[in-house]
């Protein structure tokens, strides 16, 4: 029987078929906000390479409170949100539940909620991505 | 007030100031959004900010009137967003890190209404500011 407690056992974290009313919540930095607190174009982008995912975290296994908090800075970000049938009729879009266990990482990175959206984030894209999102905590409010 | 030339020819105040404000994306160092993201490097910036001069003064040239200046921004993987909006339409316009890679742009009005492709930033190509204006 696994050890809940040992980290060399890794939890039972499936990846789950995501429902297209299901809710996304990202991060968007003090620096991706303008003067009003909406966020860029450039908000929207895969990270770190353009072949990885756009990372967020889907709202049956997170909070937005939880998903500002994962920042280094958490005062220092803004938290949207995303509807994912919204997502997917963007194109080349796909939304794929990817839970992040990593406890011996610096500093250990622990995610049931992790999500990607895959697909290349061009200027269409990013446009309509600007068109759907909804801002669910102003950075400014956090301070 | 001319404020600064292009090929000898004057840009106007607005535009000149909005290119000149923009530099300060120079400023952002690596990893400035807390996700590993690069910092942006002056090629890439001037690459962004001459294009809009051109196209720009390409456009006043032809049809007498000044474009509004873009929201010059930080992009993805160190490549500069160049951003439009006017009451109807709206145009992004992306310019890659790498010298080599054209320009990456898309225009949206209604469904039926869209332009998209890339740009060869060395040419003026005032035709999609008519279109951001039409």
């Amino acid at each position: 029987m696994a050890d809940p407690i040992n980290h060399e056992t890794p939890p039972v974290w499936a990846k789950e078929p995501i429902p297209d009313d299901a809710l996304l919540f990202m991060r968007v930095h003090k620096n991706q906000l303008d003067a009003d607190g909406e966020p860029f174009p450039g908000a929207f982008r895969n990270r770190p390479q353009s072949t990885d995912g756009m990372s967020t975290d889907w709202k049956k296994y997170s909070s937005p409170e939880a998903c500002r908090n994962r920042a280094r800075n958490p005062h220092d970000n803004a938290v949207i949100q995303l509807k994912v049938e919204d997502v997917r009729q963007i194109p080349e879009q796909t939304v794929v539940h990817t839970p992040i266990y990593q406890p011996d990482a610096e500093p250990p990175n622990i995610n049931r909620a992790h999500t990607d959206v895959y697909g290349e984030k061009d200027a269409e894209v990013r446009l309509k991505l600007m068109r759907i999102y909804r801002m669910v905590i102003r950075q400014k409010e956090l301070v | 007030m001319v404020v600064e030339t292009i090929h000898q020819i004057p840009l106007n105040q607005t535009l000149a100031e909005a290119l000149r404000a923009s530099r300060r994306i120079l400023d952002l160092p690596d990893d400035w959004d807390e996700e590993g993201s690069p910092s942006f490097r002056e090629t890439t910036w001037r690459r962004a900010t001459e294009f809009v001069k051109l196209a720009a003064l390409a456009f006043q040239q032809r049809f007498g009137v000044w474009i509004e200046p873009p929201r010059i921004l930080p992009g993805p993987e160190g490549s500069i967003d160049l951003h439009w909006r006017t009451a109807e339409r709206e145009l992004l316009i992306n310019i890659p890190e790498r010298a080599e890679n054209p320009a990456d742009y898309y225009g949206t009005g209604d469904a039926q209404d869209a332009v998209k492709g890339k740009l060869n930033t060395a040419l003026p190509n005032e035709w999609i500011l008519l279109w951001l204006t039409r």
